[in-house]
């Protein structure tokens, strides 16, 4: 099984986790669990290196977050999407949209790339 | 037989924290985040049947080398890191300027008393000689006792060594009024440097900008480490979380 380039893991990182947290607020371990499951393993990353991309989406003010205390006593940064963030979003929908459509268009010219 | 010795949880997160935190460019409330993260971890590598330490080993690979870590998240708290790269330096200069204005307030002081109290010089000598070395043996005690030290590290906060150069400066420049310190006069020294008291004058000034841009700038830093470090709880989760712990 292929694994997903760094590069096109980092371009993708912002529309993946803004459309997990749209769908309801979560945390940094369990947002990973969500994207695991999604990319049945084909994206693979330091655990840890998804809270700088949490925290610079937050920079930007497509996300908010805030501490709570989770039923084992722990402490959790939730994170939620922001009105900016849909905007976001919608606006990173668009720009896949055209990717693929440019990239579908080419491939049927040359359906043997693969 | 192998001799191992018992694996410790608590004391290899804290080291795994430990190496997070010397790096300078990580807030409190980030590596409190990648903690639970790694308890996270542990907790579902342990509900698949694996021992602690091998739950611990396999967490710590999940979350990836510490470099990685803190090369990211230095791309996001650029300004933090610097921050607190520099606090060290900040806090030297500013121990270092508390200790002149304290050492002048010191002088004018007991200048002071014995203009007031009429002392003769010998016992003035003698007296000033028994109140150094007190100074100098009560601050090594201080730094010598596990609660002076304590104090000492409070006290050697931006926040309150601040405070200290002002309040003592403004004591100094409120008691030298009263106290004629000797002057050299300029005009009566023979072969007399050319703008020597022009020069004194502007160094003097620039003395008084520089450190008040020191003073300036360590509390700027001072109130931005603690806004970065600092974990925002709605109202409602913190009185939980006081309950939960009283």
């Amino acid at each position: 099984m292929e694994k997903l380039s760094k590069e096109l893991i980092g371009a993708s990182s912002t529309p993946i986790i803004l459309s997990i947290l749209k769908k309801n607020e979560s945390y940094g371990y369990e947002i990973i669990q969500n994207i695991k499951e999604l990319s049945g393993g084909k994206i693979e990353f330091g655990e840890g290196t998804i809270y700088p991309v949490l925290h610079k989406l937050e920079k930007k003010g497509f996300i908010e977050s805030s501490w709570k205390i989770a039923e084992s006593g722990r402490k959790r940064k939730y994170y939620n999407i922001s009105e900016n963030g849909k905007k976001e979003l919608k606006t990173e929908k668009q720009n896949w949209n055209i990717i693929n459509q440019i990239i579908t268009k080419i491939w049927k010219i040359e359906p043997n790339l693969i | 037989m192998e001799n191992r010795t018992e694996f410790n949880l608590e004391n290899n997160i804290q080291k795994w924290k430990a190496i997070l935190t010397k790096k300078n460019n990580l807030t409190k409330s980030n590596i409190i985040e990648l903690e639970n993260h790694l308890l996270d971890l542990i907790d579902d590598l342990e509900s698949k049947g694996l021992n602690e330490e091998e739950s611990f080993i396999i967490a710590k690979k999940r979350i990836g080398k510490t470099e990685d870590i803190c090369l990211e998240f230095d791309k996001i708290n650029s300004n933090f890191s610097f921050i607190n790269n520099s606090i060290p330096y900040i806090k030297g200069a500013l121990i270092y300027i508390s200790f002149i204005i304290l050492s002048k307030l010191f002088l004018v002081t007991t200048l002071l008393l014995s203009k007031k109290l009429n002392i003769d010089e010998v016992t003035f000598n003698i007296i000033s000689i028994i109140l150094l070395f007190f100074a100098s043996i009560s601050f090594f005690s201080t730094i010598y006792f596990k609660r002076g030290k304590r104090v000492l590290s409070k006290l050697s906060n931006a926040n309150v060594l601040v405070t200290l150069i002002i309040i003592s400066s403004l004591t100094l420049y409120r008691l030298s009024g009263e106290v004629p310190i000797p002057v050299i006069e300029i005009s009566t020294i023979e072969n007399q440097i050319a703008n020597f008291y022009t020069l004194e004058l502007n160094f003097g000034i620039y003395k008084i900008l520089s450190g008040l841009i020191i003073l300036s700038t360590s509390l700027v830093f001072f109130w931005q480490n603690k806004k970065e470090n600092k974990m925002n709880y709605p109202d409602a989760e913190r009185s939980r979380y006081q309950n939960n712990v009283s």
